[in-house]
């Protein structure tokens, strides 16, 4: 394994004919827990998104480095299939298409394998028990009528199912319930224990709390304008942003 | 072959779409299905007789199903087709069964039944029947009858009409799956009348037949009678589906749900009709439409005239539509998690079909489907997971 | 088991009497200025070929154009008429005037025109409106325009307005002939082709390149004479990157016997040009409202139809916007009052030709008194139109249960590469809604009219404030109605 797991160099990025990412740079080594924070239009979700390949976004210049590789030009499954991935905001709903049946698929996808049906059946049971949910939940429609925790909770479960390397959690903990809050922590947390790599995107710090987080940066504006450790956490909870976004 | 008329849109439109009706082709050499209609029959479950004109005439009398001379008529609209339990497909479908000698086969439903019933049918090469089946649920039976529909490999014309009444609380749960050979030209008519209370679930899945036609008025007269219907499609290359759904709420507090999940590949050719139909009277009246389609040819033709009628202030009406290719979102969501475009829309189709398929009680074609959805994708090109 | 339905909410019968048309009350609209026979020339009643000579004659028309007049009218003679829509056996050709001219030539000063035309304008507040919001302003009485007016600094940059007649025989000739019923051909339908025989009057528009019109021209339409036709031709073009509002209203007084009105409007939307067209209609309940109004975008080019429909006995309108343009855009904005004696068809047609074109209907239709409200539209993507993407949205309300409400949407899709979405509803006022508003202190008649209002608002807050107050002011007479 390469020494970083993530390295994005010079990156200019936007949507058309608006460019909202300016020459950005971000290090992540293996195993580490990185903390993205900014105020809100900063460019936070944007980033997340490009790492991911998003059609949405045209990558102008800069490169995306992942385990070594430069994915800037890999399209999005190539991606997931190397070991990224996104948690999504608003997972988006299939109604007929059970949550085991497309996990199923995707290692499927994954491995180029057909999937054992046993040892897939026990990774799911483990998982729910882990996660402490349970487990009917894996035989519904794909996020159909998941409440808003819910839908973050499947997010966190298809993590763990699906072991990426790095993992990139948009905003997991705005507006849940303590519930969901406490097994989206729990499922970060097993995931970092199993060696993942993680940047978690965030305005608000609940997750955070119980997580031993390497690195923090400060997003404003499309740049990165202050990397830190752990407490930068800790100083941008009580003094904001006011400090990097004047002048 | 010569032609006869069906699927009439309710209210006519503009004559350049082509959508006020369609022209189907009829076998001549069409004749009544035959074979034995007594077998393995449960309990509460009887054949009443195979019925000539007369004998329908005298059954619907007796049941007090009369054509209803309708005087709502805005403007020009035509009147409905002159039938005393209005079917989907409408009247011509019925005069080529009276032509072709095709009896009504009678079943009623006296009992409830909890296991389904389930009957088969597998044509062969060169086969050109037509069934008429009548299923007469008697009041406060529930049922759950799925016909199985299906062949070996070759061409024919296969016809299915059916006619339902429900009495009173009486329940009803039909499915029609078609997985017929494609050279198979196939049409399938359904016409219910539903009594006070009365509930239909009606399940329509069309997995075969290069040429389909397909209709189904739903008359609800009782007082909450209840609805909910779904047809499920895939057309394949060069396979034409036509179709014409009703659903007329005249009882008070009556609720009406349909679902329409198709997906059109390579030059598929589909026209749809969609109308729900508030007649007067039928206050708290509640129905709901939706077509979910999508479009993954590129020479696929999509027509569809969703319609909403409405006589009566008292109701609440809401149809959407949804045509379109594999959303941007939907594709970046499913390939985020490693799944790549082909696979995706393998996944999208088997959700639209599945939605429905897993509601057939019957484990068996429940499977049959499922290996179908399988196979669907093998067989094309850039299969990335042969199975 | 059968029992008995209820009768027909609208008996035809019964308005061919007359009578259901008697007790129909449109305050101000109705007043009618009474008409001294000297002062007016009229043809005979009818359609004929020596009636549709006379009428080229009388206006002067080119060569081509009374050769254009006579081809319509055979195809007017071997076309049908329509067998979908609302009954119009009220409709007898035989007794229509086709061409009634008032005797004043057209003026460009308001003190020039006749007491009486201008007594009825003034009760439409049309010259009223014209020094408040208007950018230049045409009123056409029964055939033809009788005043018009641009304002300075609009035909500084070259925008040219003015009528028909003037553009037919003036420098823009050849501009009018290549255009003229190129876009809505006689053959088109059977009114189409009865408006190509007997059109007379209207406006015709052209802004140069780049030219920007701030604030709406506007013309207005009174058709006066008892039995009569009106048949104007509007024809605008409006050429690359230039940026126009246009504005018409149309009313009459009520009579007892059928008026007809089949006018036609043309619009050519150049490159990159955006072109709103507002109407107003409220033609009188003895009016077949059989119009056609058509849009052609160019490459980048825009299209915006706001339309409210108030008026006429039977109505048959459907502006189509043919998005020919790649990336042009159309959209159209509708609400419909049918009311008592009304058989209002209305709604629109997207046809998609270009590549990513985009289109957006949003209707409302609101029925009361028996009224028949009809929403009809037909979107098309062909199949070269890829990247396009159309969204039908349309809403029914319906006041009473002896009205009707029809929602009649079709689709034409013939290319994987688009995406449409529609969405229909129907229902009825709120009780909860009027309960929550009475509870505030609001009457419930107000509280009903309120929420009307705020139904039809998509329309309203499209226009120019006198036209919107116009628009709140006829629902408000509508719902005291009947």
């Amino acid at each position: 394994m390469a020494e970083n797991i993530l390295k994005i160099q010079g990156l200019h990025a936007g949507i058309e004919g608006e460019e909202i990412l300016h020459g950005l740079d971000l290090e992540i080594a293996a195993g580490e827990t990185h903390v993205l924070m900014g105020p809100n239009g900063a460019g936070k979700s944007t980033l997340g998104n490009v790492i991911m390949g998003s059609p949405v976004y045209n990558v102008s210049a800069g490169s995306v480095i992942f385990d070594g590789e430069d994915i800037t030009k890999d399209s999005v499954d190539v991606r997931a299939k190397k070991g990224i991935f996104l948690s999504f905001q608003n997972p988006l709903e299939v109604p007929g298409l059970s949550m085991e049946a497309f996990l199923r698929n995707a290692i499927r996808e994954r491995t180029g394998k057909p999937v054992k049906v046993f040892a897939f059946k026990k990774k799911i049971e483990e998982t729910c028990k882990l996660l402490d949910m349970d487990p009917s939940y894996v035989e519904r429609d794909l996020n159909v009528g998941f409440s808003g925790g819910e839908k973050k909770k499947a997010e966190i479960f298809q993590l763990l199912i699906l072991e990426p390397k790095l993992a990139i959690l948009d905003e997991t903990d705005s507006g849940l319930d303590v519930d969901a809050v406490r097994t989206v922590s729990k499922g970060v947390d097993i995931f970092k224990q199993r060696g993942g790599s993680l940047l978690i995107i965030t305005h608000s710090t609940r997750i955070l709390d119980a997580l031993k987080v390497d690195k923090t940066h400060v997003l404003v504006n499309g740049k990165i304008v202050k990397h830190g450790d752990a407490s930068l956490v800790d100083e941008i909870n009580t003094g904001g942003f006011a400090k990097y976004t004047e002048g | 072959m010569s032609e006869i008329r069906v699927n009439p849109l309710s209210v006519l439109t503009w004559n350049k779409l082509e959508l006020n009706y369609a022209k189907m082709g009829v076998d001549a050499a069409l004749k009544a299905e035959d074979g034995p209609r007594e077998n393995n029959l449960p309990e509460g479950v009887s054949f009443k007789g195979a019925l000539d004109d007369a004998a329908y005439a005298k059954w619907l009398a007796d049941n007090g199903i009369e054509y209803v001379k309708e005087a709502v008529v805005a403007g020009k609209y035509p009147m409905p087709e002159e039938q005393a339990l209005p079917t989907g497909m409408g009247a011509e479908v019925d005069k080529l069964l009276a032509d072709k000698k095709v009896p009504a086969i009678l079943y009623e439903v006296s009992k409830t039944i909890e296991p389904p019933l389930r009957f088969d049918y597998t044509y062969s090469d060169g086969d050109a029947v037509l069934e008429n089946m009548i299923i007469h649920v008697r009041k406060g039976c529930e049922i759950t009858l799925i016909l199985n529909i299906g062949g070996e490999a070759g061409s024919g014309y296969v016809g299915h009409s059916l006619k339902l009444f429900l009495e009173e609380g009486a329940k009803l749960t039909l499915v029609r799956l078609q997985m017929l050979p494609k050279g198979f030209q196939y049409f399938e008519d359904a016409g219910a009348r539903l009594m006070d209370r009365a509930e239909l679930k009606y399940i329509s899945l069309q997995l075969g037949s290069a040429k389909t036609y397909l209709g189904a008025c739903f008359d609800q007269w009782g007082y909450e009678s209840r609805l909910w219907a779904g047809l499920g499609y895939i057309g394949l290359k060069d396979s034409f589906l036509d179709h014409n759904f009703v659903d007329t709420f005249r009882g008070k507090k009556t609720v009406g749900v349909m679902r329409f999940n198709g997906v059109l590949m390579d030059n598929a050719v589909k026209v749809s009709r969609e109308t729900l139909d508030f007649r007067q009277y039928c206050t708290g009246a509640d129905g709901d439409e939706e077509e979910d389609l999508l479009v993954l040819g590129e020479d696929a033709v999509n027509k569809a005239n969703p319609m909403i009628l409405g006589e009566e202030e008292d109701v609440s009406g809401r149809h959407a539509v949804s045509v379109g290719r594999l959303s941007q979102d939907m594709l970046f969501y499913m390939q985020s998690r490693g799944i790549d475009e082909i696979k995706a829309q393998e996944l999208m189709v088997r959700s639209r079909i599945m939605q429905l398929a897993s509601q057939i009680p019957d484990d068996e074609l429940k499977k049959n489907v499922e290996r179908y959805l399988d196979r669907l994708y093998c067989d094309r090109e850039n299969c990335p997971s042969p199975c | 088991m059968a029992e008995a339905r209820k009768d027909s909410p609208i008996d035809i019968a019964e308005d061919r009497k007359g009578e259901l048309l008697a007790d129909v009350e449109r305050g101000l609209y109705d007043f009618k200025e009474e008409e001294r026979e000297e002062d007016f020339y009229k043809v005979d009643e009818g359609l004929t070929e020596a009636i549709v000579r006379r009428i080229s004659e009388e206006k002067h028309d080119p060569e081509w154009m009374l050769d254009f007049r006579l081809k319509s009218l055979k195809i007017y003679n071997e076309l049908e008429i329509p067998d979908w829509g609302p009954p119009i056996d009220g409709l007898d050709m035989k007794h229509i005037v086709t061409y009634v001219k008032p005797k004043t030539g057209m003026k460009a000063s308001w003190d020039e025109v006749p007491e009486d035309i201008k007594n009825a304008f003034e009760k439409l507040g049309i010259p009223q409106a014209e020094r408040e919001a208007l950018a230049g302003v045409g009123a056409q009485y029964d055939s033809e325009l009788v005043y018009h007016n641009v304002r300075k600094d609009v035909e500084a940059q070259g925008v040219i307005y003015t009528d028909m007649e003037s553009a037919l025989t003036g420098e823009y000739e050849e501009m009018v002939r290549s255009h003229f019923m190129k876009l809505v051909p006689p053959t088109d339908h059977k009114f189409a082709a009865l408006h190509g025989a007997v059109w007379s009057g209207g406006s015709f528009v052209y802004a140069p390149p780049g030219s920007k019109v701030e604030i709406p021209l506007q013309s207005y339409f009174r058709l006066n004479a008892p039995g009569a036709g009106q048949f104007e031709h509007t024809l605008i073009i409006i050429d690359e990157g230039a940026d126009v509002h246009f504005i018409e209203g149309c009313s009459a007084p009520k009579y007892n016997v059928a008026n007809l009105h089949a006018g036609c409007v043309e619009l050519f939307v150049g490159k990159n040009a955006h072109l709103r067209y507002s109407t107003i209609e409220n033609w009188s309940k003895n009016m077949y409202n059989l119009n056609t109004k058509r849009a052609i975008c160019e490459e980048g080019g825009t299209i915006e139809w706001i339309s409210g429909s108030f008026g006429s006995h039977v109505s048959y309108l459907y502006p189509t916007s043919v998005l020919k343009g790649d990336h042009s855009h159309g959209e159209f904005t509708g609400v419909t009052f049918a009311g008592k004696g009304q058989n209002l068809d209305t709604g629109a047609k997207m046809i998609h030709i270009g590549k990513n074109t985009s289109s957006f209907i949003d209707t409302k239709s609101i029925c009361k008194s028996g009224g028949i409200s009809t929403y009809r539209s037909s979107v098309e993507i062909r199949k070269q139109a890829e990247g396009s993407k159309a969204s039908v949205n349309c809403g029914s309300l319906m006041l009473d249960s002896i009205s009707r409400s029809d929602t009649v949407p079709a689709m034409d899709i013939r290319t994987d590469k688009a995406d449409v979405g529609h969405e229909a509803k129907i229902g009825r006022i709120s009780d909860d809604a009027v309960f929550y508003m009475m509870s505030r202190g609001v009457s419930e008649a107000e509280a009903r009219a309120m929420i009307v209002s705020g139904f039809a608002n998509p329309v309203s807050k499209e226009l120019p404030l006198e036209y919107a107050a116009e628009m709140n002011n006829l629902i408000k007479l509508e719902m005291e109605m009947g």
